[in-house]
Formats: structure tokens, sequence, C-alpha cells
């Protein structure tokens, strides 16, 4: 016992440098060997308890869903899913991203614009964006054009908020003090409000694309898919699944989601302190 | 074309002539409450006093005053409700780059580096790179920040953050500096050090100074005149004239009879005013003066 405890402190002694890494990815790594070990015990209850416990009883094994999912990385449409999925979000929400924080910009540095545009704004907000997906489907042209535009409203409310609330909260005397440094109003909006600003974009972009997944996949559910055929989208391919009666697949598709939603936020979260050097 | 414009815009602060205040600052009959009727708040009342040219008048008076009010009254951010406030007998009609103001904490951006929160009054006002760059340059050189230029201010001390924003208000050479206790919120020790500092800068300068304080040895050691405010509604109560000879430190305060004198009389009539914040309920507190 003393002996181990030594060894253990010397070993954290000699990796001092990252420590705190190394723990981090420790704890990643246990946690997710918990939770597939609790998976496969009550997936597999049947066999060595005798009867199914409820829910996780009847959900596919870690090992089922894992060789389905082997087998699935060999096949294109699984990819072309991928593709298809992570080209509408990065499309939909690129769009949200450039009229978003402008029009965010616009709102929060001119009275009047936000006295004319805010209120309606404000109504239309609460309006979920899968509310959208039937009108979206029957009024806008083409099948592509009624996901990218739900996808761009789910990022976008986030956005515009966020760049909202960021602009309310700079400190006045930091504007003040520019104007009396003899800043223009350009200069003032370029160098004070938009740097202030570009943490709560960032807030609303980590937010905004995790809200686009949900609505991608969902969307692509309700539209069959759109123009991809086979290879619809994540969305698609879950409801797919779930027709055909491809229960591991199923699961296959949900976590192949949350990779996806993971990976976005993460390269956000990378980007960050990269361009808020100040930071 | 564009050159001519720039010139033109900026005609106040490059030529001397202007630059350098004709007549100083002048404050008349100023008040200025907010809100209407039953609720409104008068913050200043009937303020009227001079900032004379070339010399530092200190303004001294309880906190929660009005004096933050009144220095943005001066600014130009807000106008005043009655009265007027002149700058070389023309109104001041909004913030502009010859009255200067430094405020209380820390008002430098976050996101630019010391050397390019000093650079930005001079860039924003179009004067040529190489011309701001070399003043800067001597600026931080002269608040001991030269090697700091690249840090930005979250990775600076409260005092650097102090000196880097003396810089970059020296750097824009306004005619007027109106200080609000830019000081404010240092340790005792570091203050010290930068009201010493800041003594021997005016020493160098001489440019006119509105200084905010609640500091009365803040006060007599940068003073050529104190002006001692009342609380809310903010009147000007006394003004004591400091013919102490300089280079003044803060020990003179200690040790010089006069500036004793001084230093009681302005702690005299603060008091009062302090005991008028609280509610009038001075049987708590024993005088201090």
């Amino acid at each position: 016992m003393s002996d181990s405890l030594q060894i253990r402190l010397v070993g954290w002694r000699v990796r001092l440098p990252r420590p705190r890494i190394d723990r981090a990815r420790r704890r990643a790594l246990v946690s997710f060997a918990l939770l597939l070990l609790i998976w496969e015990l009550g997936s597999t209850s049947a066999s060595w308890l005798g009867t199914p416990l409820p829910v996780l009883g009847r959900i596919p094994s870690p090992t089922a869903v894992g060789t389905v999912w082997l087998h699935l990385l060999g096949q294109a449409d699984y990819w072309g899913s991928w593709y298809q999925s992570c080209l509408r979000v990065l499309l939909g929400f690129t769009a949200a991203l450039l009229v978003g924080v402008p029009f965010g910009l616009w709102l929060a540095t001119n009275r009047l614009a936000h006295g004319i545009c805010f209120p309606v704004f404000e109504m239309l907000r609460p309006i979920p964006p899968l509310a959208w997906v039937p009108a979206a489907i029957i009024f806008w042209p083409t099948q592509e054009l009624s996901i990218a535009s739900v996808i761009f409203l789910g990022a976008f409310y986030t956005i515009v908020t966020n760049v909202l609330g960021g602009a309310r909260a700079i400190d006045a005397r930091l504007i003040q003090s520019a104007q009396s440094l003899g800043a223009s109003r350009w200069t003032v909006f370029r160098r004070i409000v938009f740097p202030a600003v570009l943490p709560s974009i960032f807030v609303g972009m980590e937010v905004g694309i995790g809200i686009t997944w949900e609505v991608v996949v969902a969307a692509e559910m309700i539209s069959g898919g759109g123009s991809g055929g086979a290879s619809g989208g994540l969305g698609f391919f879950i409801w797919n699944s779930y027709v055909g009666g491809s229960y591991p697949q199923i699961i296959v598709g949900m976590l192949s989601i949350g990779i996806a939603g993971y990976l976005s936020s993460s390269a956000i979260r990378w980007a960050a302190p990269r361009v808020m050097r100040w930071r | 074309m564009e050159m001519n414009k720039k010139k033109q815009k900026n005609f106040v602060n490059k030529d001397p002539e202007i630059t350098n205040l004709a007549s100083g600052m002048e404050v008349q009959g100023v008040a200025k409450y907010y809100g209407d009727g039953p609720l409104r708040r008068t913050v200043i009342e009937d303020c009227s006093f001079t900032l004379e040219r070339g010399k530092v008048t200190v303004m001294i008076g309880p906190s929660g005053g009005g004096k933050s009010t009144l220095v943005r009254l001066l600014a130009g951010f807000e106008k005043p409700s009655a009265g007027h406030i002149l700058i070389d007998d023309r109104e001041v009609q909004r913030a502009g780059p010859d009255r200067l103001v430094v405020f209380q904490e820390t008002a430098l951006y976050p996101w630019m580096s010391t050397e390019e929160n000093v650079l930005f009054g001079p860039k924003a006002q179009g004067v040529a790179a190489g011309t701001a760059r070399a003043r800067v340059d001597e600026l931080l050189r002269r608040v001991g920040l030269a090697g700091f230029r690249d840090k930005y201010p979250a990775q600076l001390s409260g005092g650097m953050k102090r000196r880097a924003e003396l810089a970059r208000a020296l750097a824009n050479d306004p005619a007027v500096m109106i200080l609000d206790e830019p000081f404010r919120g240092l340790d005792a020790m570091t203050r010290s050090l930068m009201v010493e500092y800041y003594a021997e800068l005016i020493e160098e300068t001489r440019t006119t100074h509105l200084f905010v304080t609640t500091d009365v040895d803040e006060a007599i050691v940068l003073a050529d005149r104190i002006l001692v405010m009342s609380h809310r509604p903010m009147r000007l109560i006394s003004d004591i004239p400091v013919d102490l000879p300089r280079p003044r430190h803060l020990l003179d305060v200690i040790a010089n009879n006069k500036a004793s004198d001084i230093k009681r009389r302005v702690i005299e009539l603060i008091h009062l005013e302090v005991m008028r914040s609280f509610g009038g309920r001075t049987s708590g507190m024993k005088s201090t003066g």
C-alpha cells in the first residue's frame, strides 16, 4: 500500500510538467469505459440475469453496435451521410454567422434599427426552427434550400442574441475614452465595439453549432433526406435504419452525430483563444 | 484631398498655438439633474469655477457626491441641465481630443497591447505612423513600460496599467487633462508611488489639469488649487490655493506647516460633508482633523 503510494507519488512528480492533461485524459477514459461496461451489462442482462432489464435490456449491445459500425466504415453511403450533414451544417451555420453578426451589431449600435427590427425578431425567435420545416418544404423552391434555411434559423437566433447581449455589456468607459482620444464613430466600432463583442460571438457560435446539429438531423428525417438519395445525411441514415429495422445502425447514427457535434464545437473552442489572443 | 480632410479634422491638435489653451476652461452656474417631476434627482447644483491654463486644479469631496458626473459634463459625454461649460470661450458640445479623460480604475483596451493602447489616440487622429511611433516610444520609456510594450493589459500589474493609461493620455498631447480618481483601487504603497510619479510628470508637461480625488495628501502634493465640493447635490464649498514650492513630495505634507494647515482646513470641510452623506448621523464618529 505505502509502496504503491510512493510509486504513484514519484510517477506524479516525474510527469509534473503536464499532470493535469494526463489526469483529465485518464478520467475521460474511465468515464467512457464505465459507460460501455454498464451498457454492455445492461443490454446482455437477459442472458446473465434471466430477464432483460427495463430499457437497457432492449438496446443493442456495444459489441453488436461496434460490429455493425466496423462494417459501415467501409461503406460509401455511410460516409456520404456524414458528408451531406456536415455540408448542410457548414453552409447553414456560415450563413447564420455572416448574417447574424452584422445584424446583431447593427441592432446594437443603431437605435432606429433596434426599434424597428427587434420586436419582430423577438416574436419570431420563440418559434422553434423545426416548426418551420413543413412551411419551408412547401414554400421554398428546393428541398435542399428548405433544409439549409431551417439550419440557418437554428444558429441565427442564438448568434444574434449573444451579439446583442455582448454589446449591452460593453464598458461605457472604453467607448468614452476612445471618443475622448478623438476616435471617429467608425474607429470606435471597429477597434472597440467589435473586439468587445467577439467573446460573445464565440459563445453564440459554440451554442449555435450545437443547435445546428439538432436541427439538421430532424430536418433530414422529416424531409426524407433531401436530394442526397441513399446518402441523405445522418438524420436520414437514422430514420432509414429505423424503417429498415436495423437497430444497431440507429445507435451508430446517433453516436456519429454525437461525434460530429463534439468535433465541430471543439473546433470553435480551439479557434477562440487563437483569435482572441488577449484573453 | 484625403490629406486635406485629415489635416482639417486634426488642426486642433497640430497647431501649437491652439493646442495650448488660450484661457482655460470655465464652468458657469452648471447644474445637472436626472429624471423629472417628483422623481428628479439633482446631482449638481449651481457650480461655478475656472480651470486656469497650465495649472493643476484638484477637486476633492465625499465619494458618491457627483464629481464623476461633473467630469462627464466637462468631457462632453453628457450635457449640463443648466449653465455653461466653456473651453477657450467656446461652449463644449461633445467629447473631443482637446479634453482628455482618464477614468477611475482602468479603461485600457483589453484586446490591444500596451503599445497599441498608447498608439490609439495618435492613430485615431491620423498622425503619421513614424511620428506617432517615435512619440509612443519616448512615452513608454518615460513611464517605464518600454519592456512591456507587447504585453496585454491583463498581463500588467495595477500600477503598470495606470502608467500605461497616463502614457495613452499624454500621447494625444491634450490641452486639458481630466483625471477622475486615476489611482483609485491601487494599494497604498503603489498609490503613493504613482502620486509622486505623477507630480514629477506635471513638472515636465504643465498642461491644464483637473484632478479628482478623495485623498487629501494626494490633493496637496499635486494641486495649485483645491476645490472642496459638497455632498450631493454638489456645490463648490471652498476654493483653497496651494502655494507650496515644487517639486513636492508626499513627506512634505507631513513636515511642512503650511501644508498641514491646508490639510486641516480641507479635512474639516470634507468631514462635515461626509457626515451629511451618512444621513446626519454625526454621533458615531469623532473628528479626524
